[in-house]
């Protein structure tokens, strides 16, 4: 009898099963069907992929940042491995490499500096929440002193900018790399044994152990990948802007791992680890875009994003909790 | 499988050191170049509406008549200069008769950006940008040039690259400010006497603009010492563990010359508990409200030097930009030297910065 479910029931199954992700997309599709009321301007392709390029370096850091949650874990060094990634691109740009080699060159980086903090956390026995919070700290001084604490800007060339700022027909290629980096990372987290012992890694670390999963392989792996993500979104900013920038007044690409931190929560996932998908962290970094560009469309204060962001945060977790205490 | 995993980790450790430091060297030449201070007065008009249009000038959409909106880009607003910025912008919106669009970056020039773009999409008839991010916003001023908007810069760095394209540029020359407060000292000191100088951030484009423009001016003067040269960070606090420092290895100062306002308030604590307030004068710059009381009301604190933060001319330029009158490229803010003499002129106790 199962086996006949109609698409009603499969659809009930679907949001029964991903109720984070059902209302956040029911949130994100209400506020567009009534922002017309608003201004006429906010519903056009040229907002839209504005929207899905603001959100894409968010969404893609999320991916990384996703996995680390899924493990028990914590990556708070993401940011600073942006901005790491963007000097050193910027740096290599100046001195003439070839583009290709300047994107391997920096993600390789950025997968180096993941492996440290992996390193560090699974050999060191230490917690990801100070390792990755000292590292941050030691990259973010690094490319101060590299940089001077000033401005670098190459003479990028062409083709380097086209990765920030070109498009594929009249999609913006970050939200290309954004989509198909969440399709990728999807498929590995649900179809591939991988996937599944990051999970199984997460719910219960003792006992993935003993099924015989190899857990310190598996958590190198997904700081490494933290790392690799990062390295992505820095790229495409470094790409994007053509200049490196540091970090003026603590914002910046410095509050980016609270804001991947919070687009994961928003989007379902447990810091407790074991639960949490791409898709739900894809549209926690959506709303949050959402409702930063809306903001020039209502002419709220600035201010108030950050109010109802953070009143988010803490309605997404207060959800996540009593559905645990029905259990 | 532990042994590779470290080699590994070593390995990725020193090719990182070796390209971020085998790069490193060729990094300050290009950042070094970015100040071109205008002459004062006023530069030469833009080319928008004549014949030929000079490197950076555009073509952009004007309106004779009907309601203007105004996009307002503001780097950050967390700190009471650039809050006063807005503050006055949108007074002097309501005064014209205008819509306006504030928006905060936040610090963060991606954000910065994305603000830029919704204001294009949502069709503003000009866009007012007052960033921080140095060569990093340019991407924006050319996305909102394809827009054929016209974009008038305020209080940023100046665009070095002169295909950057912009309508106006409107802010003080820092380097002035630093020129003037140079000239004021060596007066008041008949070109003779111990002087200490307080930075900001040292890396900062405005401590770096206001240094440019003191340090030559006040070497003129054989006669007068720079004995200490220090950083204050641009805050209270800094300023006055370094004046402290100051005080205790100099017998003899007479002026002190910070920054900011701000650091000049941290120094003269600092002189007022070491009980040397009759023997050192301090001056700063901004001309912030607090300032400007203890020039009125003090003997201590002798001047300061205006830094605009009024918004005025910035939308003025804007809306005569959307009415299609022409305007002139680089409009410098009039950066007045306030003492005793001329204090009431500028005291106003409602000021908001």
């Amino acid at each position: 009898m199962e086996l006949k479910l109609g698409w009603r029931n499969r659809l009930g199954f679907m949001i029964k099963s991903h109720q984070e992700e059902s209302l956040l997309t029911l949130l994100i599709v209400i506020i567009i069907a009534i922002s017309p009321i608003f201004s006429p301007d906010f519903f056009t392709e040229y907002n839209l992929y504005n929207l899905l390029r603001q959100i894409s370096y968010t969404a893609i850091v999320s991916i990384g940042m996703l996995l680390t949650i899924l493990i028990g874990g914590i990556d708070l060094s993401v940011g600073s491995i942006m901005q790491a990634v963007g000097l050193s691109s910027i740096l290599l740009i100046q001195n003439d490499m070839p583009v290709w080699l300047v994107v391997i060159v920096v993600l390789l980086i950025g997968m180096a500096l993941g492996l440290i903090n992996g390193s560090l956390i699974v050999y060191g026995l230490l917690q990801p929440f100070i390792v990755t919070l000292g590292t941050k700290i030691i990259i973010d001084g690094s490319t101060l002193v590299i940089s001077d604490g000033k401005g670098v800007s190459g003479n990028a060339p062409d083709s380097f900018l086209e990765i920030g700022a070109g498009h594929v027909g009249s999609v913006p290629i970050p939200v290309i790399i954004m989509f198909v980096l969440i399709f990728l990372g999807s498929v590995v987290l649900n179809r591939t044994v991988f996937g599944r012992q990051i999970y199984a890694v997460g719910s219960n670390q003792l006992a993935a152990h003993n099924s015989g999963i190899h857990v310190k392989k598996i958590q190198l792996l997904v700081y490494m990948l933290s790392g690799l993500f990062a390295a992505i979104a820095g790229l495409l900013v470094a790409a994007r802007t053509g200049a490196f920038q540091p970090i003026t007044v603590g914002g910046g690409a410095g509050g980016m791992e609270l804001n991947a931190i919070a687009a994961v929560v928003v989007g379902g996932a447990s810091l407790a680890g074991g639960k949490g998908t791409i898709g739900g962290a894809f549209l926690g970094a959506l709303l949050s875009g959402l409702l930063f560009n809306l903001l020039v469309f209502l002419d709220l204060n600035p201010y108030i994003q950050q109010f109802v962001l953070g009143a988010i945060v803490l309605a997404a977790v207060i959800f996540s909790a009593s559905k645990r205490r029905k259990r | 499988m532990k042994k590779k995993s470290l080699s590994i980790v070593f390995t990725s450790v020193l090719a990182f050191a070796l390209v971020v430091t085998g790069c490193g060297k060729s990094s300050n030449d290009s950042s070094a170049s970015s100040a071109a201070p205008a002459s004062g007065g006023s530069a030469s008009p833009a080319a928008s509406g004549g014949a030929a249009p000079a490197a950076g000038s555009y073509e952009y959409k004007t309106k004779a008549e009907g309601d203007i909106k105004i996009g307002f880009s503001q780097a950050v607003m967390n700190h009471p200069f650039r809050i006063a910025m807005v503050e006055s912008a949108k007074k002097s919106a309501a005064e014209l008769g205008i819509e306006l669009i504030v928006t905060d970056g936040q610090g963060d020039v991606n954000k910065e950006i994305s603000n830029i773009e919704s204001l294009i999409a949502r069709k503003v008839d000009a866009i007012v940008v007052s960033s921080l991010s140095g060569k990093a916003i340019y991407p924006a001023y050319k996305q909102v040039a394809e827009a054929k908007i016209p974009l008038i810069i305020a209080a940023s760095g100046v665009p070095d690259d002169e295909n950057i394209p912009y309508v106006s540029y409107v802010a003080t020359d820092e380097v002035q400010m630093g020129q003037q407060a140079a000239q004021y000292i060596a007066k008041m000191l008949n070109n003779k006497g111990n002087i200490v100088v307080i930075d900001g951030v040292p890396e900062s484009t405005n401590s770096e603009l206001r240094r440019q423009g003191f340090m030559p001016e006040i070497e003129k003067f054989a006669d007068i010492k720079v004995v200490a040269h220090q950083s204050g960070d641009w805050l209270r606090l800094p300023a006055m563990q370094v004046m402290t420092n100051i005080l205790q290895a100099n017998d003899k100062i007479d002026v002190v010359l910070a920054q900011n306002d701000e650091m000049g308030f941290g120094a003269m604590e600092a002189i007022k508990k070491a009980g040397r307030e009759k023997e050192i004068k301090v001056i700063g710059m901004d001309a912030q409200k607090e300032a400007l009381e203890l020039i009125k009301n003090g003997d201590n604190y002798v001047m300061s030097v205006k830094n605009e933060w009024s918004s005025d001319t910035a939308l003025k330029l804007a809306v005569d930009a959307v009415r299609g009158k022409p305007i002139e490229k680089r409009v410098v803010l009039e950066a007045p030297v306030i003492d005793k003499t001329n204090i009431d002129q500028y005291y106003d106790p409602n000021s908001i910065f």
